[in-house]
């Protein structure tokens, strides 16, 4: 896994740096193609067509049976009761493509979300860094020190929270750049990255331990096995969402939906 | 068990698994991805779509039905729920009983023995446009204006159809649709103008004046549908995309320059050894100057190691293996962008040897975007095809040309007639289910069909049939018999509570030994002259010399005399005339003797205006024939040719038919109930619907309600009928 994710990294980087100077939504357009070109084979070969066209089928008759016996009362609600069931049914045709087309686009999305899901930090603005003890260590208070480099200011010291085993800090930025805070904790160091920055970069909220952790959180690489900590975050503040997906996801479907209508027939998939 | 709970135990593992991946990702949970993201949105918008449609019914119903209680012209009291016919054309009552007898048929036995079983008079002439039509009109020809299969341009002398006309009528703007070009194409300026001839109003109109429902599926002569409450699927007079009554395709690598004789065109497969290549020629394209024909390329690729031919056709790729006829498959020839014009049809190898030869069935109107009206509703087409699958639109559905031209087996026609009665079967079940209240009548036209085809085997002797003593499927029409037999069971099972169920025919079957060319008797006997130089061999009357001709036949059923005024080149006197020479053909013609064989070929000949009564008389032919059993038009006659012999074998697949005297192809009705008469009549049936449900039938009907008034229905002889089955 960590070696998927460094390849991954390395390679969103470059993507990422060759379109640097486009827009945004330009961006969200490559990837949009990119993702289309990515699933269009997955659908083909787990989509049971045959299925959902039965399916579909099914749809419409009711569709034309509550027009045909609109006199019926009866028969307008079994029409009704027929599409929600094979609309249903239908949906449930494309659950197996969902979860395969959920593991290629797990860490597609997780590394386009570190891009475009977060507003970067100002000069300025202040941030709480926490560190997260492991659940194997003692419950007493750690011996920790955090180490920040110039342009970023540690507000105040480390407050330890012996319930959520967790140490914060707040900082605050001072000036533009990647930077790399150091936490050293039984005397062995950690590095969280902390990105100062408007443009759209990668910016990891979260480094941690766990395979969980690398799956979902894959901007930096894990902390090293045996570590005293479980997690450090970075409180970077989510860009704006609605209906609890992020909007750039909204646009991506928004910028999908034409390349997929538009290239669905040369991979022969009809949905 | 222990390995059950473990493999129970994997599969909850599994499931877990799948969902933690969907659930753990995060923002990918949210995206699914183009194509389920296309599919949720479709998803959720028909929702909302078919839940606004249903609150807008259920709201606007109270208001609708009382707007009908208004409008309703009587309250008529019903004396049954649900009446159904079921039709087999042409099923005969000879066979009928010959095989009931034998305990073959045990559901039209106990049928009979629940309700009645009778014979059942069939119309003048006894052939299914015109007998259908008068089953729903309840009247005779000479009212709803249906006499044959053909009729004639009195012009021209050409052929019509009888019962439609398609028009081109130029659109409104024309001329600035004329000037309006988009690159190579252009409006079109013209549209189409379908017409029923089929006069007088049917049972189901009539019903649904009173807002009583019909459904009405397959029954002949109902292109283009009517307009009624109720709903409509049409059947024979429905055209093929090019527009014919069914124009086969034969691809082959075969050099001929014969042409078919019947419905069928002959297409040269280029190229070779193991790659073809022709092209389906479809209808007119009207958005392009000049309306050439809509094409679509086909590539036939041979494997003959594997006994496979690979066929591209519209985007699709078939493997086929000789002799293994498709499914439907759905065509789109191209008009212009974003219009298309969908065909289905039926694609089998019939030869892959040293030559390859592919057949294709004619192009029919796809039920789900239809090029013509089909059904009535516009929709209802198409919702039968969501609900039941696709299905054949054609009139004449079964290729029986292409079986008589030899072009394929007995084997792939009796494939093709028995999906269609399946196809048919499940309209029919769907409607039967759906129907809460009203009428529903199904026609299944495989009866008809296969006895047409297969008739030459059940008569020994039959000049089709020799040498084919031990052909495989000699038993055809018995095993079409059983198998309408188990329809009827399906169907008695499903009936209820006040259910009435009639199966009916419109005619019996005989053989069809003989051909009696007409026109070459009226030119031995000098009343029809041919023009000079002329022998007569050309098709449709093109060699007679009208100035001399007294009279010729044109279609199964009769002869017209060429009658001056009204034919374009007549030269027989309406009137004291006309009527000497009608008496003097009627003389000759009645008991006319094939002398090769010493049989009579025509027991009698019936003079239409003694026959009918009605205001379309004068459409009518002005004899109609009446031939012995095992004797019909000719088919060199019926397409309008004089020479050859005036009897001649029937050699053809063809070998069984009923355009011979009524009298002797009776079709046959079962009932759940007994009627209250003992000769009924095809045309009693639109009367005795209407009776049913309490309407007083209208005056100008010729047949008779089959129930006396005073009759009173036991609803429960429906629930019987179910059980009886059991």
């Amino acid at each position: 896994m960590e070696t998927i994710n460094a390849l991954l990294r390395t390679g969103f980087d470059a993507l990422l740096g060759v379109m640097a100077p486009l827009p945004d939504w330009v961006e969200l357009a490559v990837w949009a193609l990119l993702v289309t070109l990515l699933i269009l084979p997955i659908i083909k070969w787990t989509f049971n067509l045959d299925l959902a066209e039965r399916f579909k089928r099914k749809v419409y008759a009711g569709l034309f049976e509550i027009r045909l016996f609109n006199d019926r009362l009866g028969a307008t609600f079994r029409g009704l009761f027929d599409v929600l069931r094979f609309t249903a049914g239908y949906m449930g045709a494309w659950l197996l493509p969902l979860v395969v087309m959920t593991i290629p686009m797990l860490p597609v999305f997780a590394h386009l979300h570190f891009h475009y899901g977060y507003d970067g930090l100002r000069p300025g603005e202040t941030t709480l860094l926490r560190a997260e003890l492991a659940a194997d260590r003692d419950t007493g208070k750690p011996d920790v020190e955090l180490d920040a480099p110039a342009g970023v200011h540690v507000d105040t010291p480390a407050l330890w929270i012996p319930a959520q085993r967790e140490i914060i800090w707040r900082l605050t930025a001072e000036t533009q750049g990647d930077y790399e805070l150091a936490l050293t904790i039984d005397g062995r160091e950690y590095t969280k990255t902390l990105v100062v920055s408007d443009d759209a970069t990668r910016r990891s909220p979260l480094r941690g331990a766990s395979f969980l952790d690398q799956l979902i959180y894959p901007a930096e690489p894990p902390l090293p096995a045996g570590s005293p900590l479980a997690k450090i975050t970075v409180d970077y503040p989510e860009k704006s969402s609605f209906l609890f997906v992020p909007t750039w996801c909204w646009i991506l479907v928004a910028l999908s939906l034409p390349f997929f209508l538009l290239l669905k027939g040369r991979f022969g998939v009809e949905v | 068990m222990q390995r059950h709970s473990r493999r129970v135990g994997l599969r909850h593992i599994l499931c877990l698994a799948l969902l933690a991946a969907v659930g753990l990702a995060t923002p990918a949970a949210a995206y699914i991805g183009p194509g389920a993201g296309f599919a949720l949105a479709t998803s959720v918008g028909v929702i909302f779509f078919t839940i606004i449609v249903a609150v807008l019914a259920v709201l606007t119903w109270p208001f609708r039905m009382l707007w009908r209680l208004i409008r309703r012209p009587t309250r008529p009291k019903a004396k049954v729920k649900r009446l159904i016919f079921l039709g087999f054309d042409g099923q005969d009552p000879r066979l009928t009983d010959r095989w009931m007898a034998e305990g073959k048929l045990p559901h039209f036995e106990k049928l009979a023995e629940l309700g009645c079983y009778h014979k059942l008079h069939s119309t003048y002439p006894s052939i299914s446009p015109v007998a259908w039509s008068s089953f729903a009109t309840g009247v005779q020809p000479a009212k709803h204006n249906i006499f044959d299969f053909l009729s004639r341009d009195t012009r021209t002398y050409l052929p019509l159809i009888s019962s439609t006309t398609i028009e081109s009528l130029r659109r409104r703007g024309a001329t600035l649709l004329e000037k309006l070009r988009f690159g190579r194409y252009r409006l079109p300026v013209d549209k189409a103008l379908i017409r029923s001839l089929r006069k007088a109003k049917p049972y189901w109109t009539i019903l649904g004046e009173h807002y009583i429902w019909s459904t009405v599926l397959r029954v002949p002569i109902t292109f283009p549908p009517d307009r009624f409450y109720g709903a409509q699927l049409g059947a024979m007079a429905i055209p093929d995309l090019l527009g014919t009554q069914g124009t086969f395709y034969l691809f082959t690598t075969r050099s001929s320059d014969d042409t078919f004789k019947e419905g069928g065109t002959r297409v040269p497969l280029d190229g070779g050894p193991d790659r073809f290549e022709a092209s389906v020629v479809g209808p007119e394209n009207s958005f392009v100057d000049g309306s050439p024909p809509m094409e679509l390329p086909l590539v036939v690729r041979v494997d003959r190691p594997a006994g496979v031919a690979h066929i591209e056709l519209d985007g699709q790729e078939l493997a086929l293996k000789p002799g293994a006829l498709s499914d439907w498959v759905s065509l789109e020839f191209p008009a212009a962008p974003t219009v298309k014009v969908s065909a289905l049809v039926r694609i089998e190898v019939t030869e892959m040897d040293e030559h390859v030869s592919i057949y294709m069935t004619p192009l029919n109107i796809s039920p789900e975007n239809p090029a013509m009206p089909i059904s009535h509703p516009g929709y209802y087409a198409n919702y039968l095809a969501k609900k039941v699958g696709p299905y054949s639109t054609l009139g004449l559905a079964e290729d029986t040309w292409a079986l008589n031209e030899e072009v394929t087996s007995d084997a792939t026609f009796l494939e093709q007639s028995y999906d269609i009665d399946r196809e048919r079967e499940r309209m029919f079940m769907a409607s039967l289910d759906q129907l809460r209240k009203g009428s529903l009548v199904c026609v299944f036209d495989g009866t008809d069909r296969i006895q047409h085809m297969f008739w030459r085997y059940l008569e020994e002797g039959h000049p089709a049939g020799r040498g084919k003593e031990n052909a495989e499927h000699k038993n055809a029409i018995e095993e079409l018999y059983v198998h309408n037999d188990e329809l009827l069971g399906r169907t008695m099972k499903k009936l209820k509570k006040g259910d009435l169920l009639f199966v009916i025919s419109d005619h019996g079957f005989t053989s069809f030994r003989r051909g009696v060319n007409i026109n070459a008797w009226l030119h031995a006997n000098g009343y029809l002259k041919l023009k000079d130089g002329a022998d007569g061999s050309n098709e449709w009357l093109v060699d007679v010399d009208w100035s001399a001709t007294k009279a010729y036949s044109l279609g199964l059923a009769g002869m017209y005399l060429n009658i001056e005024g009204r034919e374009a080149h007549g030269i027989v006197k309406s009137g004291a005339e006309a009527r000497a020479l009608k008496d003097e053909l009627v003389a000759r013609l009645s008991g006319v003797r094939d002398e090769e064989r010493g049989e009579i070929g025509i027991t009698e000949v019936f003079d239409t205006s003694k026959l009918y009564s009605g205001p379309y008389l004068g459409n009518a032919p002005d004899i109609l024939f009446g031939f012995n059993s095992g004797y019909r038009v000719s088919w060199d006659c019926a397409t309008g040719m004089i020479s050859g012999p005036v009897f001649e074998d029937n050699t053809k697949a063809w070998s069984g038919d009923h355009c011979v005297d009524p009298r002797q192809v009776p079709g046959i009705m079962f009932c759940n109930y007994p009627i209250d008469d003992d000769d009924p009549a095809l045309m009693d049936m639109a009367p005795t619907a209407l009776g049913l449900f309490g309407i007083e039938p209208p005056a100008h009907m010729d047949g008779k309600s089959l129930f006396d008034k005073a009759t009173e229905f036991d609803p429960q002889r429906g629930v019987e009928t179910a059980k009886s089955t059991a």
